[in-house]
């Protein structure tokens, strides 16, 4: 009987096959290639030929000049994503909920999942010509309402402000797909009693939708623990300009220049490494809070 | 000992003997069989001097046939940038084009390509390939590339064939700036590249200045830095282009802020100040032009000039194509850059009828004439990966590229830019192994077109090495103006203001054209620093006197270093 279950079961299993090799050989291998952040790494020599030089990558990093101040603006700008990229689609989803016309509801959740589609190459040109203190539309704006115009691409106080808000910008539409689907599964009979009860919309919001949708709020919010050093290649790449260094550079536009420009694999990937190793940390505890919070576990 | 010596010297010619059959056996051309490495060359020439067992350290060796074909040809596979923008003639393509069937006609070699990839990637794939150790036999690196592979003794080394098989018109032709490329290419003796020579006088930065715009407000040709600064200051504020918004500004900048187009290199010349640029100081010491006394003086200059509205408010965010549709929208009067900036602004000038560019010299804070800071006089390197079977190959294409670009069998219509259905097709970076015209060359070129355009006299052209296909369009734009031929006649102009202006020791070439350790490590920090720096003292966002800071840091972290480096290393090339 037993044996029976499990030749039932073996073709099965053999179905993870593929894929469990493709994760191997693309996602595994590659990760022993984290050994050159402990070498004086030349690559003609290879790993079996260059020399082992212990943590003095990750020194030679740490005396940087900047590397303080990128870390601290990798964190600011994730962590400020994080929140700005949790409220915003939480408070969309809820006003369109609200929404009883079906075309309009569908139209506003089609065009803000728009800008999710374009890449930040297209993105950074067209936000040049949107802040330009000179002629960008938001500055016409602000002078309507009698505020000095801001070079938001060039001012050290506003360019993480400016990162923050168009990466929600081009994002949000997404997440608020997510929650809108947390709503349609709270079950409709609740609202019914509570209009029994006598409550208005406020009230079911309050009471029914949202404790409805926290399950998955704290989902993704534990989950979003682990970008949080990732705090958008693309965007700050092709958005930072040398006057916004101080507060615009981040530890992947960091990697980029040593091992790009300096060809410097070995500290590159040392910094790649460190950035691993706490985004591991950051895993391991959002999925252990995913799973007391929201119940949520992957196996 | 008599005995044993004799006993060596009968080895020796023995072995010279056994090593001259084995060469000529194993080929049929005598030309084509030429031994490629070190040790068989000389103990080949050897067996002709008579057996001297000693001969073989340093004997000359043989003359070979700069255009000795093979027979039968061999395959050279190759590795290659290759760019969008590029056309080919009918039929052609980068893998079967006029280059590549010459080199296996004439030549016998068959180009096989390894990959190639476009110029914005080649950089990274040669570094995944040189990772992944499977570098083909050729292809062009950088000088820090160079220097990489040069250390990992990764480079066969040319020496030997480069004596043998270079033509004396390539080696007259590569040693015109003085020999400056060649040394960049060799290490410890030994010539481990072929050097792309070029001139560095096309470089410098003119003084380009939209004269509708000076008609316009009835001025006159600068001639002093404050007339300069007067038209800046006029074209800001006196409207220019009459449309009764204040939207004009003096002089362009981008936010990369040096370069060949709307660079701020040619208002520091104009101070004495040489930026990105190793220069020999007083006591001939090698020192880094960006961090002089002079650069703070240009940037106090540049602040003023943001202050009064001459510069873009924005430059700071605009890279060089966003400045070129300014210049397209009508915004800037004047510019520096190279003498083909006029190809930049042709876009603007179709868009914009009256629109007219000329350039002119800088003139100096002080009356004594500026000089103009240009790069090295090599440009990029063709290597050969050590243990290739025929280094001598990469010679052989570079005497057919010399003489047929710039030597006996200069034929403009087939090696350089095809015409086909009026259409004019530039053939030449189909070329593998390039090296230009030096700095001598391309003086007495122009020099020669100059003649041939006042005279109206193609014939004065014969002589010419380069630079012959601007003729016909400029005379035509002079008697038409008509505006196709408008930027090539520009061009020529910014010629002429090169030719009377920069030549001799206003042009002043960079000291050092490689790359140091510390360079490897640091540069990324502190070419970081330096645009960070000054952009912000131009903005106002910095004081000038930051300046001193950035001095002090620069050295700190890693500069002083370099200078060190680079000082050590041109004390012991001497």
């Amino acid at each position: 009987m037993k044996t029976a279950k499990w030749m039932r079961e073996l073709p099965l299993h053999l179905l993870l096959l593929p894929g469990l090799v493709l994760v191997l050989v693309y996602s595994y291998v590659p990760m022993l290639g984290v050994v050159i952040a402990f070498q004086k790494f030349t690559i003609f020599s290879g790993w079996f030929g260059s020399p082992w030089i212990g943590l003095d990558n990750f020194r030679f990093v740490l005396d940087m000049p900047n590397t303080g101040q990128v870390i601290w603006n990798t964190l600011f700008i994730a962590c400020m994503k994080i929140i700005a990229g949790l409220f915003v689609p939480i408070v969309i989803a809820l006003l369109l909920n609200e929404v009883t016309r079906s075309f309009i509801k569908r139209g506003v959740q089609t065009l803000i999942y728009l800008p999710h589609f374009l890449s930040w190459v297209i993105l950074g040109g067209i936000l040049i010509d949107l802040l330009s203190p000179s002629e960008g539309i938001v500055n016409a704006m602000l002078g309507k309402l009698g505020i000095e115009p801001i070079f938001f691409l060039a001012d050290n106080r506003w360019f993480p402000a400016v990162l923050i808000l168009s990466d929600v910008w081009k994002e949000f539409g997404f997440s608020t797909i997510v929650y809108l689907a947390a709503i349609t599964s709270v079950n409709p009979t609740l609202y019914e009693a509570a209009v029994m009860d006598g409550a208005g919309r406020w009230k079911q919001t309050r009471h029914i939708t949202l404790p409805g949708m926290m399950p998955i709020i704290v989902l993704m919010v534990t989950l979003s623990l682990g970008n949080v050093l990732n705090a958008g290649f693309d965007q700050v790449f092709n958005l930072a300009n040398p006057l916004v260094y101080e507060s615009g550079d981040i530890l992947d536009t960091m990697i980029y220049r040593i091992a790009f420009n300096d060809a410097q694999y070995g500290v590159a990937t040392a910094v790649g490494l460190f950035k691993s190793v706490v985004s591991f940390l950051l895993i391991s505890v959002s999925y252990w809070l995913a799973y007391r919070l929201a119940n949520y576990r992957i196996f | 000992m008599k005995r044993n010596q004799r006993i060596a010297l009968v080895c020796g010619i023995l072995a010279c003997a056994l090593a001259a059959t084995g060469c000529s056996d194993s080929g049929k051309n005598a030309a084509s069989t030429e031994p490629s490495g070190k040790a068989s060359g000389s103990s080949a020439a050897s067996g002709t001097a008579s057996g001297t067992a000693s001969a073989s350290a340093s004997a000359p060796t043989e003359k070979g046939d700069p255009f000795g074909k093979y027979d039968p040809p061999i395959e050279l596979h190759v590795a290659r940038a290759v760019d969008q923008t590029w056309t080919y003639p009918k039929g052609d393509s980068i893998d079967n084009n006029v280059w590549y069937r010459e080199y296996e006609n004439l030549l016998g070699i068959k180009i096989v390509h390894d990959w190639t990839a476009l110029t914005s990637e080649y950089n990274r794939k040669l570094n995944v390939s040189i990772a992944s150790g499977s570098l083909p036999e050729l292809f062009s690196v950088s000088a820090s590339q160079l220097k990489q592979l040069a250390d990992a003794g990764q480079l066969e080394d040319l020496t030997g064939v480069y004596e043998q098989y270079a033509s004396d018109h390539t080696k007259e032709l590569q040693h015109g700036d003085g020999g400056a490329a060649l040394a960049s290419a060799t290490f410890n003796g030994k010539l481990l590249a072929i050097p792309v020579v070029n001139a560095p006088i096309y470089e410098p930065n003119l003084l380009w200045i939209r004269t509708d715009w000076l008609k316009k407000l009835n001025l006159s040709e600068p001639k002093t830095l404050d007339d300069v600064l007067k038209i800046a200051e006029a074209f800001t504020k006196q409207d220019p282009d009459g449309n009764g918004k204040p939207d004009t500004y003096g002089l362009a900048v981008n936010n990369y802020l040096y370069g060949p187009i709307t660079s701020i290199t040619g208002l520091s010349n104009a101070f004495h100040a040489y930026p990105q640029t190793w220069v020999k100081d007083a006591s001939g010491k090698v020192v880094y032009g960006s961090t002089q006394p002079e650069m703070k003086q240009t940037l106090a200059k540049l602040q003023e000039m943001y202050k009064a509205g001459e510069l873009d408010r924005e430059f700071g965010v605009k890279d060089g194509t966003k400045v070129a549709e300014d210049i397209a929208a009508n915004k800037f009067g004047m510019a520096f850059g190279a003498n083909w900036n006029p190809y930049v602004f042709l876009d603007a000038v179709k868009k914009n009828p009256g629109m007219d560019w000329m350039p002119f010299p800088v003139p100096s804070v002080d009356g004594t004439p500026t000089k103009a800071n240009v790069g090295f006089s090599a440009s990029g390197y063709v290597v050969v990966r050590k243990g290739a079977k025929h280094p001598e190959a990469a010679i052989k294409m570079l005497n057919l590229h010399e003489e047929v670009v710039h030597g006996s069998r200069r034929n403009e219509g087939q090696f350089i830019t095809v015409e086909e259905n009026g259409e004019r097709i530039n053939t030449s970076p189909m070329s593998l192994v390039q090296s230009g015209v030096s700095d001598q060359g391309v003086l007495e070129s122009l020099t020669l077109l100059r003649k041939a355009i006042e005279n109206e006299d193609e014939s004065l052209l014969k002589d010419a090495l380069t630079e012959t296909d601007k003729y016909g369009p400029t005379v035509d734009y002079l008697k038409t103006g008509n505006i196709e031929n408008w930027a090539v006649a520009h061009q020529y102009f910014g010629f002429v203001t090169t030719m009377d202006n920069y030549t001799g020791d206003r042009l002043l070439m960079t000291a050092f054209g490689g790359q140091t350790p510390t360079m490897t490590d640091k540069w990324a920090t502190l070419d970081k620093l330096e645009k960070e720096t000054f952009t912000k003292i131009i903005m106002g966002a910095a004081s000038v006197d930051e300046f001193d800071t950035f001095v002090a840091d620069w050295n700190k972290l890693g500069g002083e270093a370099i200078l060190k480096e680079i000082n050590d290393w041109l004390s012991a090339q001497k």
